[in-house]
């Protein structure tokens, strides 16, 4: 069904486009929410707020962005939300990120990550802080553009690029020390 | 991009089985309490409206009551040009006008009849 109409029927108030919704984003949105908050439950819990919510904040919706950028922007809103109500935002601060990538920077640049385990990239990837986590996720995991992005975030293009370029640095000096360590421990 | 990390080897969650199940039921429970609430306010409306009524009826009755009572005097009250012959007319005008009481002078047969007819 195209996105006007299930835009349409939303607004109406129908299941229906509500469950096809459901089928083709409650994945996308679980996930994003999980790599922001670390946890099943949690992650399921707000997936549940969101699409409990959705038959009324769909109203506020212009459509002026694609309905998955805007469900997106909902479950980031929320995760961000839930952290900080939760106090838990105890994570790297950007100045502490900035001084690793600018040491790391240029030499990891083109590091394969493909062959890594996905724990230790994983392990990586929560290094990060949940907002930058999110973007890096939704950049190179559900493949959505900068625009988008900045759409999401609420920030310019070119700050999303900086913050993405310098995550993906970051992530590859993590999973590069983590390999020399075996190696040397070998 | 060639810069990407990938993520394709990390787990990909899926919803759990009943969380649409879930989601379904908690839109049904907020569905049901927004109509407890509509009625709860229609309910609160009730007593408003009703007060609202009767000060507005304490305002306009009164103004009825007026304009029945005057219908009614004014359906009751005769006038005695319609219904008095000329001799007692003449005798009620005429009364007050000279030092003496004509009460006398008036014939007695006519005044008794009007009397009678009164």
């Amino acid at each position: 069904m195209d996105e006007k109409v299930i835009l349409q029927h939303l607004k109406s108030g129908s299941r229906e486009a509500l469950s096809l919704l459901w089928q083709a984003q409650s994945a996308n949105v679980l996930n994003l929410a999980f790599r922001m908050l670390k946890d099943r439950d949690e992650a399921e819990d707000i997936m549940m707020d969101i699409f409990v919510q959705i038959p009324k904040k769909i109203q506020g919706f212009q459509g002026q962005s694609a309905l998955a950028t805007w469900l997106y922007r909902l479950t980031v809103n929320e995760c961000l939300m839930k952290l900080r109500a939760q106090k838990r935002h105890r994570e790297l601060e950007e100045e502490h990120l900035d001084t690793i990538v600018e040491d790391a920077l240029g030499k990891i640049e083109g590091f394969d990550t493909s062959d890594f385990d996905p724990e230790l990239l994983e392990m990586g990837l929560n290094a990060l802080n949940a907002e930058t986590r999110s973007m890096l996720w939704l950049k190179d995991a559900e493949d959505l553009d900068v625009k988008d992005l900045a759409e999401i975030y609420k920030m310019p293009e070119g700050t999303i690029k900086a913050r993405l370029s310098r995550a993906r640095t970051f992530v590859r000096k993590y999973l590069n020390e983590r390999k020399e360590n075996a190696k040397k421990g070998a | 991009m060639s810069t990407k990390i990938d993520f394709s080897k990390m787990e990909r969650l899926t919803p759990r089985a009943d969380s649409w199940d879930k989601v379904c039921a908690r839109l049904d429970a907020e569905n049901a309490k927004s109509k407890i609430i509509s009625i709860k306010s229609w309910y609160s409306a009730i007593p408003l409206a009703a007060s609202f009524v009767l000060v507005s009826l304490t305002a306009v009755l009164p103004s009825f009551t007026s304009d029945i009572e005057q219908e009614n005097s004014s359906a009751e009250y005769v006038s005695i040009n319609n219904s008095a012959p000329s001799e007692v007319l003449s005798w009620y005008e005429s009364l007050g006008n000279s030092a003496s009481d004509e009460f006398e002078t008036l014939e007695e047969t006519v005044g008794f009849s009007y009397l009678i007819k009164e």
